[in-house]
């Protein structure tokens, strides 16, 4: 089910009707079951099969988690967590990844039959098998690995009853595209009796409200703007650069959406899931990019990749293979596509290259812009962020195109000229001739990118979110209603449900 | 790790009661809340009802309001109306995107012509809906019609006899029809039922208004990873068409083309009722088959439509023109509609043939075209 159905609409009102009810009730039992009941229901709403997969994950998970709780020997409890771990990674892989394998498979064998080499050639199509991708897999095959994990290091006792690690894995809001909350965070909640505060309300409303703007008003519009230069990326000059530049404006609002709209309804449920953006579409490094990107993925990354590979303590050289490899796994995490794994090799790419190879004369000037006081720090720190913005756009491409061809002539369309295409944006014959659209979008980036700032200068949300001004809270809740009414929910599906 | 954005749970005997007091609020102020919220919306739907000001002008400016304007447009222009040969350009956004009337009225004058073109395009058209319109231009003998449509335009189930603006539109597939559609999952006919296409929404009273117009906001808009979920619905033609897999998409982002063309499709009805008004007002008479996107056409085209539509010489006694030309992707903006580009090479098209008297074209009977130079003070 989709958050931005109109059946998510009423599915979402029955359930906190009745969670609250059973809950004023006391009957706590029953709201977790009715809440699992619920949440699994939201989940095979399309693809009622999809549950099983669901449930034996979440069966195994629990039962080796009782096992690493109760066996002593250290050999023992390792083979229980690598079985439940290889299993989570087995079925990702399969559902996931078997297609890309097998289609790579048979164009490798196709180049070498046509190289001469003793192989006969294949149809590639014939090798695919018909599996369905279950939405969301990656997301709670992290959350169950985590939950394992964490019961081999014993930094929790395992989930009170099944129902409640259930719960844990499949809690409706973060299903399909998280936030991958850890089960040292969201299980406590789920075991121990949620309570709810006013201002807890006034803040879920308000994040859900801002998600279905985001989603909406923004991102969908946005990608109707833009979906057909990738569908054959036809413009040259400034039209191809300033697509790329929207397309990474749609993917935060899209995704960062679906953040917000699962954090508002844990909210009023009394549960709290952890913020998965923090800020990062107007940022002055790729690093600190991915520091404020979707956090719990990386945390994820960090804690379970990065630090046991060695993080940065094993040297510098080290340091940067751990990045790349980690930024390489993020890329297959995506998807199922050579055009993701480029994406996280470019990814890593830049944040090495934005800390090794930095070139001196950036180093001399930011210390010119030092120099320059508070104008000159502030000009230097914007100029970080365009840059910034250009590079995470370009790498972009390889996140949008449907395939390795659409991507690599987009880039050839923006280079095809070598740096003219870039250079054709500072001439007003170009401006000119761009179509209204790329206008519009331009004109709502400038918009989010000013609605950013303000809120990393003066916090606006907490500005609102005081008890003291809840008359400009309902203001602004009743605009952001009102523009979604207005604008409509189209239904488009969320970026990150393929993942 | 920091987990500063859980709430520390109440401990003391104390601190539980005040929670659990705190709670019932809580849930009281997200009873109030979604109340508002229904009242809000329910307040947000008087706009829309039938009845409503803003209804019936939206109503009016989709196509009433339309002819209002152009007929104001006609009286305020009266005179260059009159001095000159007037090429009406008639149809949807096809040609509304697809000329640039202040360009072509620009190199007319700079080259000397007695032509000039007017365009009365609109958003969405369909043959019948363009023969509503040429019931409201002032044509005059001499003057040439040009009607430039294209794949999607030309079917007869996009509009059903929408002659004029308070003529019915139907549905491209009614809830009716969904929910006799076995092979679908019950879960897909009430989504479908739910995502009813209303792009006519504003040509008839009774239908969608007040809450249900902004319920059914958006027309359907299946994606992939839904056709995947449900591969049933391939077994079903019907469905089939809605979907995008499988189904060609045209006409903006909110406009599901059916997937097939067969001559027996096309508006025939509304194609001869243009051209006998045109007729009648002593105009000539064109319809162009306006260019495709490449893409359009050999990837997102099935080849035995595409093939028919390109075959197909139109209906007889109507002239029927290709316009001819290398097309690419550089000439348009998306898969149907010419950019900057592609309408200057239209221009380039256009243009001469009509100074030589070239474009094909229907005639009124009793004079031959080109016509001759037209009596002073006509």
């Amino acid at each position: 089910m989709l958050f931005n159905s109109k059946i998510f609409v009423l599915f979402l009102a029955v359930v906190l009707l009745v969670n609250h009810v059973l809950g004023l009730r006391g009957r706590e039992q029953s709201r977790i079951w009715f809440l699992l009941v619920a949440s699994f229901f939201f989940y095979g709403w399309y693809h009622p099969p999809s549950m099983l997969l669901l449930l034996a994950s979440t069966v195994i998970c629990y039962v080796v988690g009782h096992k690493l709780w109760v066996e002593t020997e250290t050999r023992v409890r390792w083979r229980w967590a690598a079985f439940a771990i290889a299993f989570e990674l087995s079925c990702l892989c399969f559902f996931k990844y078997a297609n890309m394998a097998l289609t790579t498979f048979g164009q490798a064998r196709n180049v070498a039959s046509a190289a001469g080499l003793p192989v006969s050639p294949v149809v590639v199509q014939d090798l695919m098998l018909d599996v369905f991708l279950p939405v969301g897999i990656s997301f709670y095959v992290f959350k169950s690995i985590g939950y394992v994990v964490s019961l081999y290091k014993r930094e929790l006792p395992p989930a009170r009853t099944f129902q409640h690690y259930a719960l844990y894995v499949s809690y409706f809001p973060q299903l399909n595209a998280g936030p991958v909350e850890k089960a040292t965070h969201l299980l406590p909640q789920i075991e121990r009796t949620p309570y709810v505060r006013r201002e807890w309300v006034y803040e879920g409303v308000f994040l859900i409200l801002l998600g279905y703007v985001k989603k909406a008003v923004i991102a969908d519009w946005i990608a109707e703007i833009i979906d057909p230069f990738y569908a054959t990326p036809i413009e040259h000059g400034p039209t191809a650069v300033l697509v790329m530049f929207l397309f990474t404006l749609q993917i935060y609002t899209d995704f960062s959406a679906y953040s917000d709209i699962a954090i508002g309804i844990g909210r009023l449920m009394g549960y709290h899931i952890r913020p998965n953006f923090n800020l990062p579409f107007v940022v002055p490094s790729i690093s600190e990019r991915w520091r404020r990107w979707h956090i719990s993925m990386s945390v994820f990354f960090k804690e379970h990749i990065y630090i046991p590979l060695g993080g940065s303590r094993k040297g510098e050289r080290r340091t940067q293979l751990n990045v790349m490899l980690v930024m390489l796994l993020s890329g297959f995490w995506h998807g199922a596509s050579w055009n993701f794994v480029i994406w996280g090799i470019l990814n890593g790419l830049s944040m090495i290259g934005q800390k090794v190879l930095r070139p001196r004369g950036l180093r001399q000037l930011q210390g010119l812009a030092e120099r320059g006081g508070w104008f000159g720090r502030w000009g230097y720190y914007y100029l970080c962020c365009a840059v910034t913005y250009w590079m995470i756009s370009m790498i972009n491409i390889y996140f949008r195109s449907p395939n390795f061809e659409i991507s690599s002539s987009y880039v050839r369309a923006i280079f095809g000229s070598g740096f003219q295409q870039y250079l054709d944006m500072f001439s007003l014959r170009a401006w000119l001739d761009l179509d209204i659209q790329i206008w519009n979008g331009l004109h709502v980036l400038l918009w989010v990118v000013l609605a950013h700032e303000l809120q990393r200068w003066g916090d606006v949300q907490s500005w609102l979110l005081h008890p003291r001004r809840r008359g400009a809270w309902a203001v602004a809740c009743a605009l952001m209603f009102w523009s979604i009414v207005a604008f409509g929910v189209k239904g488009g599906q969320f970026i990150y449900f393929q993942f | 790790m920091s987990t500063d954005w859980i709430p520390e749970p109440p401990t003391t005997p104390e601190e539980l009661a005040e929670a659990r007091e705190e709670h019932g609020r809580a849930i009281a102020l997200q009873a109030v809340l979604l109340v508002a919220a229904a009242v809000l919306f329910l307040l947000f739907t008087l706009p829309y009802e039938a009845a409503a000001d803003f209804t019936r002008w939206g109503r009016e400016n989709d196509l009433t309001g339309l002819f209002e304007r152009f007929e104001r447009e006609y009286v305020e222009d009266a005179d260059r109306l009159q001095e000159h040969r007037i090429l009406w350009l008639v149809g949807a956004s096809i040609i509304k995107q697809g000329a640039n009337e202040r360009a072509l009225n620009n190199t007319l004058e700079r080259t000397g012509s007695d032509w000039r073109v007017r365009k009365n395009g609109f958003a969405r058209g369909a043959p019948l809906l363009a023969a509503g319109v040429i019931d409201r231009l002032p044509l005059k003998p001499g003057d040439h019609v040009v009607s430039a449509v294209w794949f999607s335009n030309y079917r007869h189930d996009w509009m059903a006899d929408n002659d004029s603006a308070e003529a019915l539109a139907p549905f491209l597939l009614s809830c009716g029809e969904i929910l006799q559609l076995d092979d679908l999952l019950w879960q897909d006919r009430i989504e479908l039922c739910l995502n009813h296409p209303e792009q006519f929404f504003l040509v008839r009273d009774e239908f969608n208004t007040g809450a249900k117009r902004l319920w059914n906001h958006r027309v359907l808009d299946y994606n992939e990873p839904s056709v995947q979920w449900v591969p049933q619905v391939n077994k079903v033609p019907h469905a089939k068409e809605f979907l995008r897999e499988g189904g060609y998409r045209g006409g903006g982002p909110d406009v599901t083309v059916p997937l097939s063309f067969e001559p027996d499709h096309v508006n025939v009805l509304g194609l001869y009722r243009m051209r006998e008004r045109v007729l009648a007002a002593g105009a000539a008479f064109t319809v162009l088959r306006m260019p495709m996107h490449p893409a359009a056409e050999a990837e997102r085209m099935p080849p035995e439509i595409l093939e028919a539509w390109q075959s197909w010489d139109g209906p007889p006694g109507v002239p029927f023109v290709p316009v001819p030309g290398d097309w690419q992707e550089e000439h348009f903006w998306n898969y149907h509609h010419l950019n900057k580009a592609g309408r200057t090479q239209f221009a380039l098209w256009l243009l001469p043939l009509l100074e030589s008297g070239g474009l094909p074209a229907e005639v009124p009977e009793g004079w031959a075209y080109p016509l001759p130079p037209r009596p002073e003070g006509l």
